[in-house]
């Protein structure tokens, strides 16, 4: 109750302030102007949108892309997101085409010795032969995972780096737009759990899943020692670590925006009844001019919101794409060398795409989680 | 083995690398060895080792919840503590004992771990020792009593510091 007063004093005294510094003849003439100068700086945001990394192999220009759209050269729908991220893709298939040539000269060479081997009464040299060319599949499967460990820890970087000065100038948004309270509660708890969880997906999650698989895959090797249990184990706390981080952030959020809302609606509600009857005179015209001050913050908190959304979108599409190739060309070379009767190369390629598929979840995850607070700071306005 | 030293992940790696590199070599080694009676029982060993490495994690959490001191092997890249370098004079030479008292606390039978303060004797000439403070975990597996250990420890500290055997503090701990 006490800090529900003291926001009411808050909003009477800037409803009482500013008109008195700027005029009280210009106020009632002139369009509202946003009640003070966000904290915020905008050119930050300006910076990080620069510096994103340009996808290599696409000609795609992302710092041109988002000006036409900003600008309103290209309109943003459906079909020329669909035909940028196409292009992308088949650069990225263009550029792999080697790796899958190589996978499938190893998976024929393969198929050729497990052949030899079931001809030959001794099976130590074909055994031997068999692991020296999965070696070689190790570290073509090892520089893939290198590829998208990089671009999935760098999306994860670009992301962090643009939310960094986004959400306060969103959450000042939140203020001005009649939410002080729930701003004042989102502010800490939001920008604090939005690091953690990104930070623990990017370095703790990321890199277990890769190790687990690194671990898989040279399982494959020899059939003897089995170690298939261990790398289940490591995935499996890997994808725990990241659904419980999810499941916590959303939990928090919800009940943070929920409780928010009620002592704004309280708080507002009370600054507009103090206005209105003891300023005289002018005190009507206070509370209802502070209406139209809290929809206008509302309207450019709700396009920032929209611009932040297409930002994220846009920065981890292109490492998803990159990476989705990877697992297309695995995939494809697994379907390719099963019917040679290379099932144990077949099924190691299979599980390489497996993990490159979590390693795109836990990037999903991570854009999931700060497109759900953006679209609960975007929504965390008052109920009128 | 530390789940300290330098983070969860880095030493994550370590453990997955040496893992690899040992079912690699182990599954090697199963391949090359001549079919007989003798095959079996090199299987169980390389076995044996690998079940070994897979348990490390765990005993190093068991050693955690227990409270015990982890190995004091230090895992590759852990920096250790300088023992010169900045800082005032007196607090080097306070490092640069407690360096050697815990150096020759481990060299004593039957310790396991040790950790030691220095309290340096300052103000006008050199500095002095005043007083050494030992503590110790006594390794179970060595049939050694705590009290022997103390008692040569005391005295091969006292003699080394040219310091009075009262000066010199050595607990056992656990």
């Amino acid at each position: 109750m006490k800090r529900q007063c003291v926001f009411a004093l808050w909003l009477v005294a800037a409803i009482v302030v500013a008109p008195v510094a700027g005029g009280v003849s210009a106020a009632a003439t002139e369009v509202p102007q946003l009640p003070a100068p966000l904290p915020a700086d905008f050119r930050q945001i300006d910076d990080i949108l620069s510096s994103l990394d340009q996808p290599a192999g696409s000609g795609l220009d992302l710092k041109q892309v988002f000006s036409d759209v900003t600008s309103g050269k290209v309109r943003l729908d459906g079909s020329y997101v669909l035909g940028l991220v196409a292009r992308y893709l088949f650069g990225e298939l263009q550029l792999n085409t080697r790796l899958l040539g190589a996978l499938i000269v190893l998976a024929v060479i393969s198929a050729l010795l497990q052949n030899l081997q079931a001809g030959f009464g001794s099976d130590a040299v074909a055994r031997v032969a068999y692991a020296t060319c999965h070696l070689i599949l190790v570290t073509l499967a090892l520089s893939s995972f290198g590829v998208a460990l990089k671009a999935a820890q760098r999306a994860c970087a670009d992301l962090l780096s643009f939310m960094r000065p986004l959400l306060p100038a969103l959450i000042a948004l939140v203020a001005s737009s009649g939410a002080p309270v729930t701003a004042g509660l989102l502010s800490p708890i939001t920008i604090s759990t939005v690091h953690v969880v990104a930070s623990m997906a990017s370095e703790v999650v990321l890199p277990v899943i890769v190790l687990a698989s690194v671990l898989e895959i040279i399982n494959y090797t020899w059939d003897t020692f089995d170690l298939s249990g261990v790398t289940s184990f490591m995935k499996v706390v890997a994808n725990a670590v990241l659904g419980l981080s999810l499941a916590l952030f959303l939990g928090m959020m919800a009940v943070q925006k929920a409780a928010g809302a009620v002592s704004d609606g309280a708080a507002i509600r009370t600054a507009k009844f103090l206005s209105s009857t003891f300023i005289p005179v002018v005190g009507k015209m206070f509370s209802d001019s502070a209406e139209m001050v809290f929809s206008s913050s509302n309207v450019l908190k709700a396009a920032m919101s929209a611009g932040g959304a297409l930002v994220i979108f846009f920065v981890i599409v292109f490492p998803v794409v990159k990476i989705v190739s990877l697992v297309f060309v695995y995939r494809l070379a697994a379907a390719i060398v099963q019917p040679l009767g290379a099932k144990r190369m077949s099924s190691c390629l299979n599980s390489i795409g497996s993990s490159l598929i979590m390693m795109c979840v836990a990037l999903g995850a991570v854009a999931m989680m700060l497109w759900v607070s953006l679209a609960v700071i975007a929504g965390a306005t008052r109920p009128y | 083995m530390s789940l300290e030293a330098g983070g969860l992940v880095p030493w994550l790696r370590g453990w997955v690398m040496t893992l690899a590199l040992t079912s690699l070599v182990a599954g090697m080694a199963e391949a090359v060895t001549p079919d007989g009676s003798m095959r079996k029982y090199v299987r169980v060993a390389l076995g044996m080792i690998i079940v070994s490495l897979v348990l490390q994690p765990v005993m190093a959490i068991v050693q955690r919840v227990r409270g015990e001191p982890e190995s004091l092997v230090l895992p590759f890249g852990t920096t250790v503590p300088a023992v010169s370098g900045s800082g005032t004079g007196d607090e080097t030479f306070a490092a640069r004992v407690k360096w050697q008292v815990e150096t020759m606390a481990l060299s004593v039978e039957g310790v396991k771990a040790v950790s030691c303060r220095v309290t340096v004797r300052t103000g006008g000439g050199a500095p002095a020792v005043q007083r050494v403070d030992v503590q110790l975990w006594l390794d179970p597996q060595k049939a050694r009593s705590g009290s022997a250990v103390r008692e040569a420890l005391k005295a091969l500290l006292s003699a080394y510091l040219g310091t009075e055997p009262g000066n010199v503090v050595v607990s056992i701990a656990g």
